[in-house]
């Protein structure tokens, strides 16, 4: 699962962006600096509204000098020498410069000297989104989940895991703060089914199907809320109650001791092991009632083997096998493979009689050719990770990956060899992910006669299994320049579109601006740079068409090393 | 009955449940009734009722009350349901419940189960803003509800529910019973140095420690000193803290408001909290020898280190009389032996410290201390150390313990401890020493932390084993507690016992059953694990179960109304006694005994 988590630790670039320190240009400029002690002025401000930012703390790192800023957002430091500094600076309701601590401030550099003038700190607001989740008669629903997700730009994969998880209060609200600018969805759930109805004898319990905003059942309709700095928004959620469903059916193709899992996971990636009541001698499964909505039901057989087939859910609340217990495994059966089954259903009511077939998973070598040879003796190393991403989980809310793996077959000639074992029967897309100082690129990737750079690799568990040959080159191009906005450096995401490749290139660009890639194929490239938190879908058309004229053309040719000046592209244009 | 002992009788039931004639369909009975409001006495429409089996949660049920407010469960199995409703603005609540207890409703022949009248209590709502001395929300803040009520027989402020502020400092409490309630806020300047969390893990780590000593070296990490081994100085304006703040704007409980919340009301409580100088204590703590820790590499060599022997103090804070909320007190190691805990607010602290005498033992010493300024304590021990060690016999539950590990056998097994710990109590002092229990059932005080003296022996367990007796080479023994003598070896052999007796029965007054009766079986001797009280409530058809008893002698006390009686008060408990029924358990006992209903 190489790149499938990026999207979870959005913008730690970002919050920097909104340090601007124009001091730091015209300190050169003057006559040099007789003397301290020096005085280090400054203030802070909100990085949206440009208003001072009153009560904020201001340290100096490495120093245990602390002080808060005034009415007027202004602080200072006496008695400093001259010299480079540190600044850092945090205030409840801005972002910290990453996601994941409490304290995190903001950092800023500081060349301290007699005649610096006053620094400036921005501080980026946090971003709200609050709520409220009623029934169809305006009732509130207490008790609700409200899951905040967030897109994975780099695969194009619909929603990453969960990004945070609320409850609704006893007045149906909710409210999420701490966030920071970007593209969210939102979809809400029951916990626990209400299972209401006024006498025994109605047909089925009626409940809360699973709900996207603005009230959609699929990921696929769901609106997307985008969040600017220091934005509050409000998602309510009117809900209507529905009669619930049950699954029923069976798990064949398994031999009788072997260990078999079934689990229910709804469009949210949810899953919960109560749900599903499976009876593994007999095969047979039934759900209990549950709201309508599209499923993902999965059977597993772990055979001998651990496992490999992981499905990346990667929820806060974790997945939740209902794990079969056979006491006693047996080992003279160790030699069956990992097997799987997958259905998707559409559930608007209930339905039995549906069938998994467990399918034996398949190991797909892998040889890399071409790869420079290594220092010493023993296998050369592979510069890049590979993955195979399934194409039909994709819409489910969850990705389901492999990873490539290191072969334990011996090395003939110098080819390097790995392996994606425990591979499900399915479609998948070959991921290559190259970091952005490689010197080789994939020049070609086969499998039998499908081309992977280009096609998906369809596999059926019937008939031979040919190796993924990849051949790679290592006279590849570089790339390198500076991103601005507004005439200023920004950190930022630069991203490579090109005809030879499904996935786009992502690199990042530093605080000044800068980036370099290397390790490219030769071709044409479509170049832009872009917010990193923002969470644009790159391989959107409508999105390439908004920002069409802050899309740069490259041609690189083998070797060449070209530097580029790139304007960040933003969609609010 | 009580709620959590459902799943224990589920046990037993399907344990005896063997052989089930089929022959006619068995006759169903129905549970039906009103659900109307507590204060009005109105009929309450869509209100969610639920029925659970008590030997099978899973099939629990739920209707929805008509405009009468009417609900009929039918076509039910005999067997006792217990019967809860809620609704919006109401309190979730079981049927006739106090405290945890409530009256289950028994569905079969010759019990009317069909004209239940269920009193939902409307619930109160308290909400309010809390903000620091600068007008700014302050996030995270905890917000502590207390209720005037009698809990466990004593009338007091008790924990009721808590709340945590928003980004705009706003909580939120709903659900609430009518009552006086005090409101504290406990929380922590956003701007606070001490934010360091080291303190709370070392709690998680002495507690986990008996099962990993990978942990314990983790832990020796961690604490090796910095390269500076001064502590970095910290800015006053940093080094602040809230004290625990009690609406409206008091340090003390007793000075605090009692907020009084009638059935549906919403009141409101805000807090503006000032930030003070936070307080430190520097313990000086005994200096033990170095250990030697054997650890193992990912090829299986073994390396062998001398590592100084780590000492961790941690602190707690008392809020009220029934609450601790664990601190996140900075612990800087001054110099060996001496630890600053730093960021500690004024107010009753519990003082926890722990040294270890091998990666696998430890001692650990409790005290309590009203922290008003910076203060030093010393816990060396005073006068000579007591030499203790012995065996607890648990074989059983050490057994099964062990067999539930699913890590390989090693060569120090005998070694490894269990999730047992021994507690030591001073009987002069209270403070409290626990070392742990090796898988084979020994201990040992073998430090130089134990003084002589006077102790309560006692148990940590997490499977209730409590000790019955104590047997002692070197040392006088009453009861459980044990005279140790200093500088002379004392070897104990401490016997344990485990609560597996129950008493089933009915709560009768005139030989008719009374339901909702406070059940209370009363210990008679208090010497043997410390007095022990047990409750239930009778349910529909008068019948209640206690599980989970120790063996010993008790009085059963069945007291209709009881549920507002004092009786932690032995004065209180003094008029039901004599017209009570003594009840013997031998080890593992069931008991069939009825209880006579006294008003």
């Amino acid at each position: 699962m190489p790149h499938m988590l990026h999207a979870l630790t959005p913008a730690s670039l970002f919050a920097a962006s909104f340090l601007l320190f124009p001091l730091l240009a015209h300190a050169q400029s003057f006559a040099p600096p007789s003397s301290c002690p020096c005085t280090l002025r400054g203030s802070v401000v909100n990085a949206v509204s440009g208003q001072p930012v009153a009560r904020a703390l201001v340290r100096l790192s490495g120093d245990s000098r602390a002080t808060f800023t005034d009415s007027e957002g202004k602080f200072q430091f006496n008695g400093l020498p001259v010299g480079s500094f540190t600044l850092l600076a945090e205030k409840p309701g801005f972002l910290g410069s990453d996601s994941g601590g409490s304290r995190s401030p903001v950092l800023a550099s500081i060349n301290l000297a007699p005649d610096s003038p006053d620094a400036v700190v921005k501080l980026t607001p946090e971003s709200v989104v609050f709520g409220q989740v009623l029934d169809e008669k305006g009732e509130p629903l207490e008790g609700f989940t409200v899951a905040l997700f967030s897109r994975n730009p780099t695969t194009g994969g619909l929603f990453s895991a969960p990004y945070q998880r609320f409850v609704t209060d006893d007045q149906g609200k909710f409210r999420i703060a701490g966030l920071f600018p970007g593209s969210y969805y939102l979809a809400v759930r029951a916990e626990q089914q209400p299972v209401l109805r006024s006498s025994q004898k109605s047909a089925a319990p009626m409940g809360f199907a699973l709900a996207f905003y603005p009230g959609v059942s699929g990921p696929s309709a769901a609106v997307r809320l985008k969040l600017r700095a220091g934005s509050t928004m409000q998602a309510n959620f009117s809900l209507k109650r529905e009669p619930l469903v049950q699954l029923s059916g069976a798990v064949t193709g398994y031999a009788p001791k072997e260990q078999v899992t079934l689990e229910l996971q709804d469009s949210s990636g949810a899953s919960e092991a109560s749900d599903v009541i499976f009876d593994p001698a007999t095969g047979s499964f039934h759900t209990k009632w549950i709201p309508p909505g599209v499923y993902n039901l999965a059977a597993q057989s772990s055979g001998a083997s651990t496992g490999v087939v992981e499905p990346n859910t990667g929820g806060a609340s974790g997945s939740f096998f209902l794990s079969v217990q056979s006491s006693d495994v047996d080992q003279a059966g160790a030699s069956s493979r990992p097997a799987y089954a997958g259905l998707h259903v559409n559930a608007t009511s209930s339905l039995s009689s549906l069938r998994l077939v467990l399918q034996p998973t398949v190991d797909i070598p892998i040889v890399i050719r071409n790869l420079p040879a290594a220092n010493s003796e023993g296998p050369p190393s592979v510069p890049f990770s590979l993955a195979l991403v399934s194409k039909e989980d994709e819409l489910m809310g969850f990705n389901r990956s492999v990873s490539a793996e290191n072969s334990s077959r011996p090395e003939s000639s110098g080819d390097a060899r790995m392996i994606f074992s425990g591979v499900v029967p399915g479609t998948y897309e070959l991921a290559v992910e190259s970091p952005s100082g490689a010197e080789v690129y994939t020049e070609s990737a086969f499998w039998g006669s499908t081309d992977l750079l280009h096609n998906d690799l369809v596999l059926d568990s019937s008939g031979s299994i040919p190796p993924i040959e990849l051949a790679v080159r290592d006279d590849g191009a570089a790339l390198n320049g500076a991103v601005s906005f507004s005439d200023l450096p920004v950190p930022a995401q630069v991203v490579l579109l090109s005809e030879n490749r499904r996935r786009p290139r992502i690199v990042p660009a530093a605080p000044s601006g800068e980036f370099e890639v290397s390790g490219l194929a030769p071709g044409v490239y479509r170049v832009f740079a872009a917010d990193a938190s923002a969470g644009y879908d790159y391989t959107d058309p409508a999105f390439l068409q908004k920002i069409s004229s802050k899309i740069q053309e490259v041609t690189l040719a083998p070797k060449q090393s070209a530097s580029i000046t790139l304007e960040l592209a933003t969609e609010e244009e | 009955m009580r709620r959590a002992f459902a799943l224990a009788l589920l046990a037993l039931l399907i344990a005896a449940g063997g052989g089930v004639l089929r022959a006619a369909p068995p006759p169903t009975y129905r549970i039906a009734g009103v659900v109307v409001d507590s204060v009005t006495g109105q009929p309450l429409d869509s209100a969610e009722v639920t029925i659970t089996p008590t030997t099978n949660l899973d099939e629990q049920q739920t209707l929805v009350t008509d405009s009468d407010g009417r609900f009929l469960f039918a076509n039910l199995p005999p067997a006792k349901y217990r019967l809860s409703a809620t609704r919006r603005g109401y309190a979730p609540q079981d049927f006739n419940q106090h405290e945890g207890y409530n009256t289950a409703i028994v569905a079969g022949p010759g019990l009317d189960s069909e004209h239940i009248r269920f009193r939902l209590t409307p619930g109160a709502v308290l909400t309010g803003v809390v903000t620091d001395e600068y007008g700014d929300p302050v996030r995270d803040a905890k917000v502590l509800l207390f209720r005037q009520s009698v809990f466990e027989g004593s009338r007091a402020l008790w924990p009721f529910i808590q709340a945590t502020t928003d980004d705009q400092g706003r909580y939120r409490a709903a659900h609430l019973l009518p009552g006086a309630y005090a409101v504290a806020v406990s929380a922590r300047p956003w701007y606070s140095a001490s934010s360091s969390q080291f303190a709370g893990g070392l709690r998680r780590l002495a507690d986990s420690l008996g099962n990993s000593a990978g942990q314990f070296r983790q832990f020796i990490v961690e604490t090796q000193p910095a390269e500076s081994p001064q502590p970095a100085s910290v800015s006053p304006l940093l080094d602040v803290v809230y004290p625990v703040t009690f609406f409206p704007g008091t340090a003390r409980l007793a000075d605090a408001a009692h907020l009084s919340l009638a059935a549906g009301a919403a009141e409101t409580a805000d807090f503006q909290l000032h930030a003070v100088p936070s307080l430190h204590l520097r313990v000086s703590v005994p200096v033990e020898p170095p250990l030697t820790v054997t650890s193992r590499d990912d090829d299986g060599q073994e390396t062998t280190q001398q590592v100084e022997s780590p000492a961790a103090v941690y602190a707690s804070l008392r809020i009220g009389d029934a609450y601790t909320e664990q601190l996140q007190a900075k612990s800087t190691d001054i110099a060996p032996g001496i630890i600053e805990l730093s960021g500690l607010p004024p107010g009753e602290i519990n003082l926890v410290s722990t040294s270890f005498l091998s990666d696998q033992k430890y001692v650990s010493r409790a005290r309590t201390l009203d922290l008003t300024g910076d203060t030093a304590i010393d816990l060396n021990p005073q006068g000579a150390p007591a030499k203790v060690s012995g065996v607890v016999q648990a074989g059983q539950f050490l057994a099964a313990a062990s067999t539930d590990e699913s890590s390989p056998p090693d060569q120090t097994s005998v070694q490894a401890p269990s999730s047992l710990s021994i507690s030591f109590r001073s009987v002069a002092s209270g403070e409290t020493y626990d070392a742990p229990v090796s898988s084979k059932g020994a201990f040992s005080f073998s430090g130089s932390l134990l003084p002589a003296g006077a102790y309560e022996v006692d148990l940590l367990s997490p499977g209730n084993l409590r000790v019955s007796s104590v047997e002692a080479t070197g040392a006088a023994v009453s009861g459980r507690t044990v005279e140790l003598p200093a500088d002379q070896p004392v070897s104990l052999v401490v016997h344990t016992m485990e609560p597996k007796c129950a008493l089933a029965g009915f709560a009768l007054k005139n030989r008719k059953p009374v339901s909702g009766a406070m059940v209370l079986l009363v210990p008679r001797d208090s010497g043997s694990g410390g007095p022990r009280y047990y409750r239930d409530q009778s349910d529909s058809d008068g019948s209640f179960l206690i599980g989970g008893l120790f063996p010993g002698r008790y009085t059963l006390l069945a007291i209709e109304n009881g549920w507002d009686l004092e009786w932690a008060d032995p004065a209180v408990l003094l008029r039901y006694l004599p017209a009570g029924q003594p009840v013997e358990f031998a080890p593992a006992a069931s008991v069939r005994l009825n209880a006579k209903v006294q008003d």
